[in-house]
């Protein structure tokens, strides 16, 4: 079995945990420094008022005279987050990181460890942060479960056995095919690789009359085939309940953590590169102390305005190179829309260095795909816009030879 | 993002060419240095975008240097050029 631990609203918890606002005011998360004025995730008493996330601020505040807007707190969701994983992984779970606040794990295992499945789900409310109204979802497979997760109570789990999970699925909404979490509603909500449909697809599919995953699932396979391709016939095996994607545990992190706090705000670009450089290389000196190479680095600043800011990223080779990863990293801190309080790195060195292997099981096209994207988006954001063409013949048969082909920025 | 745009694969070099009085490429200046012309092959003319306000009518040369290097130059109004990277050997 699947147990999936979904928590919702996550960042808005954090934010109103850091903010001491308790969760019966009507409170939206406000949008960061330079992002659209939009609202965030929003308390039921705000919705309550007919404040919905991905309205403008003024619309909110006109539906809602008394509703609070609070600062998005990435970096307290990145801590709680990471810490719920690590309670669950304490019990001897080896857990699949869904998104912040959201997670799920095989019970195979586990179940032996802790003396059934009964048992298990009787420990687990206490692995999760009190108060959070954390719930958890039992089913065979990893979109059943997600999805029991969504629709369980905070009161007990709901646990689905094979023969159920369809009859389960059918009425819910067919949003969910287009996130695993089905955060319907929610438009800054942005589709993973998991997800099978993309939100204009289901779109589509609503304005053909094909509202829940029972109807999807009723549609005829050759048809949703044609339609719409693989993706569709992945979403229509999942609105079965048949998903046989296996769980990606992730490798608990091994952190590695520098920062450093200025006596005044600090908002000239080259003074922040100087210092992220310099953390970059106490981590790397870390990192190569304990013979491990750095995958993950994030970065995250404490702002002068009471919000913070916080950009990672992945290196498509894990590396102890100094320069490498500032020549990577660097540039993110453009986006910092404030002067700095404090700036911190924080790299996972769970890689060890000299065991780097290639794999020797081809990897499927999706994967690749987004592994060629991953290291073009690094090599434009070390050597700019201008690093990556792509050459498109536009006069083939032109007598000038140089108009035959033209150099055009590559978008990825 | 900045406005970005597009710009041809192979722009023509400009290169300096020496000729004798009848207008025949004797020698071509590559990196500084001069290279006498051997032979020439083959002798040309492009004209197109005749219906722009910027027609095109150029003398194409395809020529051999002395040391057997093969290079193709091209000449508008009083403009030599080349399509081709030069580099010194």
């Amino acid at each position: 079995m699947v147990i999936a631990v979904v928590i919702p609203r996550f960042p808005l918890l954090v934010a109103l945990l850091a903010a001491k606002i308790p969760r019966d005011r009507p409170v939206a998360l406000g949008p960061q420094p330079g992002d659209p004025q939009v609202v965030g995730l929003c308390t039921g008493a705000a919705q309550k008022h007919g404040v919905i996330p991905g309205i403008r601020v003024g619309e909110a505040l006109s539906r809602c005279p008394e509703l609070e807007l609070v600062s998005p707190d990435l970096e307290g969701v990145a801590k709680a987050s990471e810490k719920l994983l690590e309670r669950l992984e304490a019990m001897g779970a080896a857990v699949e990181a869904v998104e912040v606040g959201v997670a799920c794990f095989e019970s195979r295992g586990l179940e032996r460890l802790h003396g059934g499945l009964d048992r298990l789900l009787r420990r687990l409310p206490s692995a999760l942060p009190v108060g959070a109204g954390g719930r958890i979802g039992v089913a065979p497979s990893r979109f059943p479960a997600l999805q029991a997760g969504r629709e369980a109570t905070t009161r007990a789990p709901l646990v689905l056995q094979k023969r159920e999970v369809g009859h389960f699925l059918s009425p819910l909404p067919v949003g969910r095919l287009a996130s695993a979490l089905g955060r319907d509603g929610d438009s800054d909500a942005e589709s993973t690789p998991d997800d099978p449909l993309d939100a204009k697809t289901v779109a589509m599919l609503e304005s053909l009359g094909i509202r829940t995953l029972g109807q999807v699932a009723m549609l005829p396979r050759q048809a949703v085939l044609d339609r719409l391709g693989l993706a569709g016939v992945r979403a229509w095996r999942l609105a079965r309940g048949e998903d046989d994607r296996r769980l990606r545990p992730r490798t608990p992190p091994d952190p590695i953590e520098s920062s450093v706090s200025f006596p005044e705000p600090v908002g000239a670009l080259p003074a922040l590169q100087s210092a992220a450089k310099m953390l970059i290389y106490q981590i790397t000196a870390i990192a190569n102390a304990r013979g491990r190479a750095i995958r993950r680095v994030g970065f995250r600043a404490q702002l002068a305005d009471n919000a913070s800011w916080s950009r990672s990223l992945t290196l498509r080779e894990p590396s102890t190179d100094p320069e490498r990863i500032a020549s990577a990293a660097l540039p993110n801190l453009e986006t910092i829309a404030a002067p700095v309080l404090e700036l911190t790195v924080r790299a996972d060195a769970s890689t060890v260095a000299s065991g780097r292997q290639i794999s020797i099981n081809d990897t499927d096209p999706g994967e690749r795909r987004r592994r060629t994207g991953e290291a073009l988006r690094h090599v434009q954001a070390a050597y700019g816009d201008e690093a990556l063409l792509r050459a498109i013949e536009v006069e083939p048969h032109t007598r000038l030879p140089e108009r035959r082909w033209v150099l055009a920025p590559f978008d990825i | 993002m900045g406005t970005r745009t597009l710009r041809y694969l192979a722009e023509p070099q400009p290169i300096d060419v020496e000729t004798d009085g009848h207008d025949t490429p004797v020698a071509v200046m590559i990196s500084g240095r001069r290279h006498p012309v051997d032979c020439i092959r083959e002798e040309w003319l492009i004209q197109d975008q005749w219906w722009t306000d910027v027609p095109v009518a150029q003398r194409c040369i395809d020529l051999v240097l002395e040391g057997g290097r093969q290079l193709e130059i091209r000449r508008q109004r009083h403009e030599w050029t080349t399509s081709k990277k030069i580099s010194g050997r």
